[in-house]
């Protein structure tokens, strides 16, 4: 089996230190995202799996083998890189069968598993190519065949997706979670996609200046952050978030964050009006209203996200409105989630209706 | 201000980049081309920026003939994708270029930088040279130099679309704001659907060099005009005549659907665990589940036929589940097959 | 680092092992040859001491010479990078026509001994020229003026490549947005274009500077009474045999050459910071009248460089200059006072072992620096570039020190075709290293990474993906090396005896001799091999559907 094991990972540049204190396990057959944004580590922690980098400390095992001061290519792993990194002057056939070919696979077994790969990835007709002949997405499935030909039970993603256009993301990023689950491939996956992260992972390791801030399924990040970074950073747009500064009624040292979708707007009568629609970003679907404070118009915007076929004009005066439970609340001095409590400070609007 | 591009043509050798096009940009309106690259979008920005020759065709400005007049005479504010500033002066000095060369006293120019600085939120970074400057900086620089100059119009090639995810979002919020808020007529180019929908007053939608549909967000996401359209802007689901043999017939607002069209509808159309009265009840099985965070992508099969649905929040259903959905009929759209 | 490395695998022992060699190649053939002359400049009759410098220094004739040596550099850097620049330009900015026939023309020089130019300007502009023997006049090229325009059109290729280079790395965009805000075409030379070169047209004018100075060739020819510091050497070394006052002179040589060197890597460096990774390549639109202006000037700019080398060949074919020009075979057929064609063959040979050994051991320091981040890594990279910052004549002169003699370890190259090779394998080190290290550059780091990943080991992927890759730029680096041996005369001038003559020396033998006629064939059959040469690896290319490498001049 190949579960991967890392274990107090760090790693120091010229004393900074890049990745610290890392430790996380990755079931055989999951697939996990490495999520966060750039220089936050993520890459460096593929790349230290890989074997590209040398640790300054911790542990990799990879199927309960320490692989820490293993070379790269003899730790079976596969690797698909944000630049694809196909060899220029080989063809996509040659390319595919690189990995093979250094290994001294038997010739008949190279042509068979070439065919098969070929037909999954939908590459049977460009076989003849050079890289330079492809599309854009056309390389980043000659560099996935490359990768799952070799048959490695361990397969590394570094951003493979960031040179295409949104379209072809979203079908690509189907086809290889697709690929993984059918070849129970045990796959790292690094990106600064929250989207591409929730919709893929079984697993997300959330990642914030070299150390880990969450890990959790998505809908655990989604649905309970653990700290103000890692509720801002998921979900477009990031939380809204409300202090004793911005919202009456509020304790000091708490900060209570609610998502778009969670805040119902409903049109003002008389004195509850406090919001005014700034602007409307209309997505097609939903559309993201932005609302600014009445009394203060300098004031932060809240976002709420309604039907997109049933949005306010700009510059209606409306009221908020979430339900209790949608809330989520976070300690100001630490910025981390604080669990339970029955207290509520959702709109008066909402507690007198 | 009203710029008029009329049966603007464009051709290189034998290849039609543009073939007729019409597009009007009006005083203080927003206006987005877009569509798959190679579509011609970033060759009429070009025209009309008058950084390229048109085959045929006019161009004018509240009236006024346009057409020949040479880029640096038109009074246009640019901004490329590739930010463009220039690398040996200082962020001060690119804003301040236009007005250099307009001959604006040093004391008046110096006081424009600062208030164009903290127009597009970069208070203080005058000395800094661009590569010091992150690509969302660089980028708003590159705005604030295109302002320097009070344009009559503003163009903005794919301007956001070398800038990360989170970068590119908080960058256009600020654009539109801007833009808003100076009433000043802007026409961008760009292949990305949503950031067409969430910017513009009027997307103009082109394929093949030819206009597809031009209408507002709303019109362009809710009435497609063609299957291109309703394929490049938003998701759709479409059933074809073989699919509707699969599925069994599909009731329109109109009546029932014949056959010879394309019927399509949009993932948060369909309706999950219908209630009663809905036309179109079909019987599902879950293919695959998506989370998204706001809402749930599932792909359902029906009979052999895909469909996607997209349901808020957390579906609870989960791959092989057996669901009901609907498919209203005034949801649904019909095209040319 | 500071990250101890902790894994010692056989890789990363075969990259230090052969980083090592290339550093031993380097002390032994570089720096070791150096720290003799400066020990001979300090060697006394009494012992050591700065006797020789004061002796050096205190000579009228010194002063003199100096002033001549920076009078002569100083005014071809300007007269070159003014002319380069505007010759850049026509070929980078405008859309004249033949771009192609003035790139090649331009390259012409650098086919040739550099004394060609000289021999070619006394042809034309001698006393026994052609212009003063056809319209009676009586123009003096000798001396000062004459020197300045040989060097210039020496000179005038290399700069022409370095300035069109960074003409040539222009984002459009930059320009059209200047256009936007309303620049006119004198505006957007002034503000983007100018600035833009700046470090370039730097790193021209030091390198153009450095050549003028060190140039000997042409002063030899052409320079009459008017002597430089490249000459002195020569005449203490060769002529009065005095070793100790030639390693003086040639310290005080190399320091100015060490300081322009340094000037103009830092000019290169920051030539490159400013090339950003998203710009759209600028391509010059047609403008009639703006094209037809830059024809003009780029042909006048090339015609001289034609003359003089047309000057040259057409010499070559003539009975007796400038009496008898009937044409004839003769100076082919006869040309035997110096050995005959031995010297031409020897430096046939020369040139191959150099160009075999130049390939390899400058892309061993180029793969090395790039595969070693560590101390092996960076000391290949700096003693690497040292040889560039040494003048040819001084390399020569500090390899009669260490290698000229007849016993010891080194008896065994001591006055073989081997030992020439291997001064100019040195001499141009670091010029085919950077090139070799430049293209190792550019294929992306995550090729080796990714044929890691695939369990490929050093070997298999220098095998089977670096070598591939990089094989056009070895075949331009042999083809450097090729063609630089084939055509100095600083750096062998020194080590050549009766056995090993060279025929780029048997060039200037010959004129020295008066048999002008004679070193004009036998400069022809040089660039003869040179274009042969070149012409021969493109037709193989081709065969084998290659794309032809831009050989590095």
């Amino acid at each position: 089996m190949s579960r991967i094991d890392v274990e107090s990972l760090e790693k120091r540049f010229d004393e900074k230190a890049v990745v610290h204190d890392v430790s996380f396990s990755v079931p055989h057959g999951d697939l996990c995202v490495l999520l966060g944004p750039s220089g936050c580590g993520k890459s460096t922690t593929l790349r230290l799996i890989a074997g590209l980098e040398d640790p300054t400390g911790g542990q990799i095992s990879i199927g309960g083998q320490d692989v820490t001061h293993l070379p790269a290519k003899d730790r079976r792993i596969a690797m698909v890189f944000q630049s694809y990194a196909l060899f220029p002057h080989l063809s996509v056939a040659d390319n595919i069968l690189f990995g093979l070919q250094v290994r001294r696979v038997a010739k008949d077994e190279q042509t068979r598993r070439l065919a098969g790969v070929a037909a999954l990835t939908g590459l049977t007709e460009y076989l003849g190519r050079k890289p330079g002949q492809l599309s854009g997405g056309q390389r980043q499935r000659v560099a996935l065949a490359r990768a799952i030909v070799s048959e490695q039970p361990v397969c590394l993603m570094d951003e493979p997706l960031s040179n295409l256009d949104a379209k072809l993301r979203n079908e690509m990023r189907l086809e290889i979670r697709a690929l993984q689950q059918r070849l129970a491939m045990t796959m790292i996956y690094v990106t600064h996609d929250q989207i591409e992260a929730m919709t893929m992972a079984d697993r997300i390791i959330l990642m914030n200046d070299g150390g880990i801030e969450q890990a959790g399924s998505p809908s655990d990040l989604y649905e309970r952050p653990a700290s103000l970074f890692a509720a801002r950073f998921i979900g477009a747009p990031p939380m809204n978030m409300f202090t004793a500064a911005t919202r009456a009624g509020l304790p000091d040292g708490i900060i209570v964050g609610v998502r778009a979708e969670h805040v119902a707007i409903e049109p003002a009568f008389g004195r509850h009006d406090d919001h005014v629609v700034a602007s409307i970003e209309y997505l097609g679907a939903d559309a993201i209203v932005a609302l600014r404070p009445l009394a203060d118009p300098q004031g932060e915007h809240v976002f709420a996200r309604v039907p997109g076929s049933r949005r306010p004009d700009s510059g209606e005066r409306v009221t908020l409105a979430w339900l209790p439970h949608d809330e989520h609340r976070f300690d100001a001095a630490t910025g981390l989630r604080i669990e339970g409590g029955t207290m509520t400070i959702a709109p008066k609007s909402v507690q007198k209706g | 201000m009203h710029l008029s591009v009329r049966s603007v043509t464009k051709r290189f050798g034998s290849v039609t980049a543009l073939d007729s096009v019409d597009v009007d940009v009006r005083d203080g309106e927003f206006v987005c081309l877009l569509g798959p690259s190679g579509c011609g979008k970033t060759t009429l920005l070009r025209i009309v920026a008058g950084l390229e020759d048109a085959s045929g065709g006019t161009v004018t400005l509240d009236g006024a003939d346009l057409t020949h007049t040479p880029a640096r005479h038109r009074g246009f504010g640019i901004v490329f994708q590739s930010y463009s500033l220039f690398p040996n002066l200082t962020a001060g000095e690119n804003i301040a270029y236009g007005l250099r060369l307009r001959r604006v006293a040093a004391a008046e120019s110096a006081a424009r930088v600062r208030t164009l600085l903290d127009t597009v939120g970069l208070p203080g970074i005058e000395e800094r040279l661009p590569h010091q400057l992150s690509g969302g900086q660089q980028q708003r620089v590159a705005v604030a130099r295109a302002l320097a100059v009070d344009p009559k119009l503003l163009l903005l090639d794919e301007p956001l679309s070398a800038l990360d995810a989170k970068v590119r979002v908080s960058l256009r919020d600020q654009i539109r704001a801007l833009q808003r808020r100076l009433g000043l007529p802007t026409l961008m180019v760009t292949h990305d659907q949503e950031e067409a929908l969430a910017i513009s007053d009027r997307v103009i939608c082109m394929n093949h060099g030819r206009i597809e549909q031009a209408d507002t967000p709303e019109g362009l996401y809710m009435r497609p005009a063609t299957r291109f359209v309703a394929e490049f802007v938003g998701h759709m689901n479409f059933l074809t005549r073989e699919d509707l043999g699969r599925i069994g017939p599909i009731r329109l607002a109109g009546g029932e659907a014949s056959g010879t069209t394309v019927l399509g509808i949009r993932p948060e159309h369909v309706r999950l665990s219908p209630d009663e009265g809905c036309g179109n009840v079909l019987s599902a099985n879950v293919v695959s589940r998506q989370f998204l965070g706001a809402t749930t992508r599932l792909d359902v099969d029906v009979n052999g036929s895909r469909i996607v649905v997209d349901a808020p929040g957390v579906a609870p259903h989960v791959e092989g589940d057996a669901v009901i959905l609907a498919l209203p009929p005034e949801r649904i759209r019909e095209f040319p097959a | 680092m500071t990250s101890r490395s902790l894994r010692l695998d056989a890789d990363r022992v075969f990259i230090a092992a052969i980083g090592l060699a290339i550093v031993v190649l380097l002390l032994v053939f570089v720096a070791w040859p150096m720290l003799i002359i400066v020990g001979k400049s300090l060697t006394t009759k009494t012992g050591f001491g700065l006797d020789n410098y004061w002796r050096v220094f205190g000579g009228r004739k010194f002063a003199t010479v100096t002033w001549n040596s920076f009078a002569v550099s100083t005014t071809v850097t300007v007269i070159t990078v003014a002319l380069a620049f505007v010759y850049s330009y026509a070929l980078t900015r405008s859309a004249m026509p033949f771009k192609g026939a003035f790139r090649f023309l331009a390259t012409l020089p650098v086919f040739a001994p550099s004394l060609v130019q000289g021999i070619g300007l006394i042809f034309l502009f001698g006393r026994n020229g052609l212009i003063n023997t056809t319209f009676d006049l009586e123009i003096k090229i000798y001396g000062f003026w004459g020197i300045v325009i040989a060097n210039v059109l020496y000179s005038l290729p290399q700069a022409v490549l370095l300035i069109s280079t960074a003409l040539a790395v222009a984002d459009a965009r930059t320009y059209e947005a200047a256009t936007v805000l309303g620049a006119g075409p004198v505006r957007k030379f002034f503000d983007i274009t100018l600035p833009s070169v700046k470090f370039g047209l730097l790193a021209a004018a030091f390198l153009v500077f450095t050549i003028a100075l060190t140039d000997f060739g042409n002063p030899m020819v052409i320079g009459a009474d008017y002597t430089v510091l490249a000459n002195d050497i020569y005449n203490q070394v060769s002529g009065q045999m005095n070793f100790q006052l030639g390693s003086v002179v040639a310290i005080v040589l190399l320091a100015p050459a060490l300081l322009a060197f340094q000037i103009e890597r830092i000019a290169n460096k920051r030539q490159f910071a400013l090339v950003a990774d998203r710009s759209v390549p600028l391509a010059p639109k047609k403008s009639p009248l703006f094209d037809a202006c830059m024809f003009v000037a780029a042909t006048l700019i090339v015609l001289p460089i034609v003359a003089v080398i047309g000057m040259v060949v057409y010499a070559s074919f003539v009975k007796g200059w400038p009496y008898n020009l009937t044409l004839t075979l003769d100076n082919y057929l006869n040309n035997t006072a110096q050995n005959g064609y031995e010297p031409l063959v020897n430096s046939v040979l020369v040139s191959l072992i150099a160009a075999v050994i130049g390939v390899v051991t400058t892309m061993a320091a180029a793969f090395v620096i790039r595969r070693d981040q560590g101390v092996v890594g960076r000391m290949v990279n700096g003693i690497g570039l040292l040889p560039a910052a040494v003048p040819g004549m001084v390399l020569g002169l500090a390899y009669i020190f260490a290698f000229n003699k007849a016993t010891g370890p080194f008896s065994l190259i001591y006055d073989t075709l081997l030992m020439l090779a291997l001064c100019n394998v040195f001499h141009y080190f670091s010029q085919g290293m950077l090139t070799a290290s430049t293209s190792l550059r550019q294929i992306s780091s995550s090729f080796d990474e990714a044929s890691a990943c695939l369990g490929g080991r050093v070997v298999d992927t220098l095998r089977l993906v670096t070598l591939p890759l990089v094989m056009p730029t070895l075949l331009a680096v042999g083809i450097f090396f090729f063609m630089r041996s084939m055509v100095t005369l600083s750096g062998i001038i020194f080590l050549v005896s009766p056995g090993t003559n060279l025929a780029a020396v048997t060039v200037m033998l010959l004129d020295d001799a008066g048999a002008t006629t004679h070193a004009a064939a036998y400069s022809t059959l040089i660039m003869l091999v040179v274009i042969g040469s070149l012409v021969l690896l493109n037709l193989v290319l081709r065969l084998l559907g290659k794309d032809a490498p831009r050989a590095a001049i």
